[in-house]
């Protein structure tokens, strides 16, 4: 019945309905129920049959089938008769959104960070925030993860981790041990699982961290251990660099962790764990615990508060707070985040960047397809005359500029698969899976915005072009269409503004990563080899490294040699409270420890404002310390002179300042200084770095290699490692780099896109002025008269575009720049290149396509009928 | 279409519609061809005529408004023999007596 009622003509539905229902009971008399009902289904297929009996609007769509032939056809024909034309389209509009889908995908990546874990938003991670210096730590007490779960209703679970990523896992099987390194543990505790979601494809995941020794591994982790064994129940054994050996069981394989996580991990130690003398990590107190926990509802705050004043009892300016984790990549502003977070405002900028690169290629598709009415104009005329009204010719346009987007979309498809490796993001693939991945999620957004897309760059010159009149047209009364000009020239201008504030900006980015790069850092870093020291550590390991030092030392291309807790650039990972004699406990000041030797200051060239450095000719000089001017400025010390005379406690004990190192920038220049305390230590650190003569960088291949062998005769069987500290000091730099690389290349495209619409407005222009050029030239003005007559509204207007541009960019960066500690100062050049630039290639530009127009006679052009 | 011309199945029901008179609705006309020339022909088959027939200008219809259960409630379509549908049957009538008219008397009998 109900497919009777889909298809039938509605007028006939009542009428052969009652007829099969009269046939039915007519049917039930005579023959019974079943013949009847069969009689019923019988006829009434009988009827559907007769496609005449049907609705209506089935007839209808052919008629509309044969108009959307007719559309296709004339709109191929139109491409074909115009080549040229139809492939600037194409190439502009298909790069266009090449552009605009990658920048999406990096975007939609950037944005969708954390978002995996299940019930995202009710996780919130914990923040120590000090009231003193306004700044925010992630590392927390472990007791402040269990006060929150215990005392505060509302919380359904509380995890606890401590990361380290310096450890090594052995795994002997036969006999023989392999060791691994470079890898990321936590310590964490049995809720890790509850509140985060990595899924397991080996072993249990229940409550896997809840019995000490237990390990468990991400699933690439475990192929580079046990390769195609099964993991689960083998045993590695974990080397803390502070504790001794730890045996652990694997007891699950989680899927590695996705990208888009803020933290990244390969092992997981339970907690509990006890890593020395029986006692686990835990009860330690270390202040190094990220904390996360998962609501049930809202947050409690002032449960929050009434912890914190539970557990910073000696020290008001301590608080605790919170951040919902899908905030942290793009919205942090955490001292100590886990991995580098992104920039919400950058990702922002890029967004807009797609949006405008988008909208330059439809703005080039609008003034191409308007400034080419006069070709289309007749055809107008023809089929008005036929009897076409507006609306159609406005659709049949509409369809053209569809036909032209998704031939585009599907060329951009294609260009992004094929020049993925050309593009400078590199978080995200385009590979084929991808890209589909990424049209199948939100198939409904890009069919709208593709259709969105198609009408703003169709429905003006659609408008335009159906509205010619056919008695003008075809009268040939018609010359070049004055119609849309203003808006054609605006459209232009809106590129040039466009495209030149990206290149300002864009140049400034790289100019602030170069200058940071340049900037003095405080110390010398240039040139410094850094050696770690072994991994495998016998007995007679302190002679050993005596040794090892000595033979360094021995080489000739070797200046000095220095050992220290930490280096430049790598991590500051122990905080610790400092204060004066005589200021309260909550007074003390956070600083963070380094341990150096005598030599540091010497060997990275640091200044010694006050003092001496450690020497051990004035003995054991462990209960000495070195400050640096931020530390003695937040400790309240007015000179480095006066500082000589402190005294310090920490950790219980009391030390001597014997000198006063000035700051240096241990972390990139991104950031300020930190207070820093320094205490002596042996050799007992993670790295030699040596000082290598800068004259003979062409054979530093064969130096290491020596040095390396003395490495190995020293330590024996150890790993040797080295690296050059400034590559990595400036790998603090590789986000902003790809920043800016991303950037640039895209402002390339807008630049080229941005070039083809001038192009095409500036032919455009010229070719309408021929007839004014012409009589010009008759009439005996100079050639230059001539081109500065026509260029004269398009420079102005550039030089227009150009300063609106610079007050965007200037507004923007001023923003952007705010968040370096070391800024670079804009000058006006920064600004004025770029509009120069533009003005120069819009003379050009002019100048050659006039030039060309010049040197023809002008009779031909006075002679055309146009 | 085929012009005006009126086809077999055609002339058939428009001369049942004019035979039934005000009783013509689909099912009615359908059960007549079956009775009185002993032709199965489907409901379908007939709408579709009726139909066609409508287009040519030869029947038109109205509801009668009648809501009889044995219908489900639903009202009954009558169709009626336009004028132009009578001339037409009358033209296929004349064409076809004239026709046997001219038929010389020996055709039949060559057997």
């Amino acid at each position: 019945m109900s497919l009777l009622e889909r298809l039938l003509e509605p007028r006939l539905y009542d009428a052969i309905m009652g007829d099969l229902l009269e046939d039915f009971y007519e049917t039930l008399k005579d023959k019974g129920l079943r013949a009847a009902k069969r009689h019923f289904v019988w006829s009434a297929l009988g009827i559907v049959r007769h496609y005449r009996l049907r609705k209506t609007r089935n007839r209808q769509r052919s008629n509309f089938n044969a108009m959307f032939k007719n559309y296709l056809k004339t709109s191929f024909r139109s491409f074909y008769r115009r080549k040229a034309y139809f492939l600037l389209n194409i190439l502009g509009l298909s790069i266009g959104l090449a552009s605009f889908i990658a920048i999406q995908k990096y975007v939609e990546f950037e944005r969708s960070y954390d978002r995996f874990h299940e019930g995202a938003e009710s996780i919130h991670r914990i923040l120590k925030y000090d009231n003193g210096n306004q700044s925010y730590s992630v590392s927390n007490h472990p007791d402040i993860g269990l006060k929150l779960k215990t005392d505060v209703p509302g919380i359904e679970a509380v995890t606890r981790f401590y990361n380290r990523d310096n450890g090594i896992l052995q795994y002997t099987k036969d006999g023989d041990m392999d060791l691994y390194k470079d890898f990321t543990l936590f310590y964490a505790d049995k809720d890790f699982f509850s509140v985060f979601s990595f899924p397991f494809i080996k072993g249990s995941g229940i409550n896997p961290l809840e019995k000490p020794n237990n390990i468990v591994l991400t699933e690439s982790m475990a192929s580079r251990i046990f390769g195609d064994e099964d993991p689960v129940g083998k045993t590695v054994q974990f080397k803390d660099p502070n504790f001794p050996l730890l045996p652990c069981v694997v007891v699950g394989v989680t899927k590695d962790v996705p990208k888009n996580s803020h933290f990244q991990f390969d092992a997981l130690l339970s907690l509990n764990t006890p890593v020395r003398d029986g006692t686990s990590l835990e009860k330690m107190g270390w202040e190094a615990y990220n904390t996360y926990v998962k609501l049930n509802g809202a947050l409690p705050e002032e449960q929050l508060e009434r912890v914190a004043r539970e557990h910073f009892v000696d020290n008001s300016n301590h608080m605790l707070r919170s951040q919902a984790i899908t905030d942290i990549h793009l919205n942090s502003g955490a001292l100590f985040g886990i991995t580098e977070n992104g920039d919400k405002r950058l990702t922002n900028y890029l967004a807009l960047t797609a949006l405008f690169i988008l909208l330059m290629a439809y703005f080039n598709y609008i003034n191409f397809s308007t400034a080419k009415s006069l070709e289309r104009a007749k055809e107008v005329g023809v089929r008005k005359v036929m009897g076409s009204r507006k609306s159609d010719l406005t659709i049949q346009f509409l369809i053209e500029t569809f036909i032209i987007n998704f031939i585009s979309l599907i060329l951009a498809v294609i260009l992004l698969i094929g020049l993925a490796p050309l593009i400078p993001i590199t978080n995200v693939g385009f590979g084929v899976d991808t890209l589909f991945k990424f049209f199948g999620n939100e198939r409904l957004y890009i069919v709208l915005g593709f259709l969105i897309g198609t009408v703003i760059s169709g429905l003006y010159p659609a408008i335009i072009l159906s509205s010619f009149k056919p008695s003008v047209v075809l009268r040939g009364k018609f010359s070049r269409s004055s119609s849309g000009k203003t808006i054609r020239g605006l459209l232009t201008s809106l590129q040039s503004t466009i495209s030149v504030a990206l290149v300002i900006i864009t140049t400034v980015i790289y100019s602030q990563i170069n200058f940071m790069i340049k900037q003095d850092k405080g110390v010398d870093i240039t040139d410094v080899l850094v050696i770690e020291t072994p991994d495998i550590r016998g007995e007679n390991y302190r002679t050993q490294l005596g040794v090892y030092k000595n033979m360094l030392l021995s080489h000739p291309f070797v200046q000095s040699v220095s050992t220290s807790s930490t280096l430049p650039g790598n991590s500051l990972n122990y905080a610790t409270p400092v204060r004066l004699p005589d200021q309260r406990i909550e007074e003390a000041i956070m600083l963070y420890t380094d341990g150096i030797d005598e030599d540091f200051i010497k060997h990275y060239d640091a200044d010694l404002l006050a003092g001496r450095t450690f020497d051990r000719t004035f003995g054991n000089e462990f209960d000495k310390v070195l400050l640096n001017e931020t530390s003695i400025r937040l400790l309240g010390i007015n000179s480095p002179e006066e500082a000589l005379q402190s005294n310090l406690l920490m950790e219980g004990d009391t030390f001597n300042v014997i000198g006063v190192i000035g700051d240096y920038n241990h972390y990139s220049l991104k950031q300020s200084v930190n207070p820093q305390i320094f205490r002596y230590y042996g050799s007992w650190v993670p790295q030699f770095s040596v000082k290598m003569t800068a004259n003979s960088q062409a054979s530093w291949t064969d130096q290491i290699a020596l040095l390396e062998n003395d490495f190995h005769e020293a330590f024996g069987d150890n790993l040797f490692n080295s690296r050059f500290l400034e590559q990595s000091f400036n790998a603090q730099y590789d986000e902003d780099r790809q920043f800016g690389n991303i950037s640039g290349f895209f402002s390339a495209i807008a630049i080229i896109i941005a070039i083809l619409g001038l192009l095409g407005f500036i032919a455009f222009t010229v070719s309408v002025k021929s007839k004014e050029i012409a009589i010009r030239k008759v009439l005996g003005a100079s050639k230059g008269s001539i081109i500065l007559n026509i260029s004269r509204n398009a420079l102005v207007l550039n030089l227009v575009s150009g300063l609106i541009a610079g007050g965007i960019a200037y507004y923007f960066l001023g923003d952007w720049l705010n968040q370096y500690a070391a800024q670079l100062n804009l000058s006006a050049l920064h600004f004025l290149i770029p509009i120069i630039g533009l003005v120069t290639i819009v003379g050009l530009i002019i100048t050659v396509q006039s030039l060309s127009l010049l040197s023809k006679n002008p009779v031909s052009a006075i002679n055309t009928e146009s | 279409m085929k012009g005006t011309n009126l086809g077999e199945l055609e002339e058939l029901v428009l001369l049942v519609v004019a035979n039934l008179y005000t009783d013509a609705y689909g099912l009615a006309i359908r059960n007549e061809i079956i009775e009185r020339c002993n032709r199965s022909v489907s409901l379908g088959t007939v709408h579709s005529t009726l139909h066609r027939l409508e287009d040519k200008g030869y029947v038109e219809s109205k509801y009668d408004g009648s809501k009889a259960n044995s219908r489900g409630g639903r009202p009954k379509l009558l169709f009626s023999v336009t004028s132009s549908g009578e001339s037409a049957l009358k033209l296929n009538r004349e064409m076809r007596n004239q026709l046997w008219d001219t038929i010389p008397k020996l055709a039949f009998g060559q057997k």
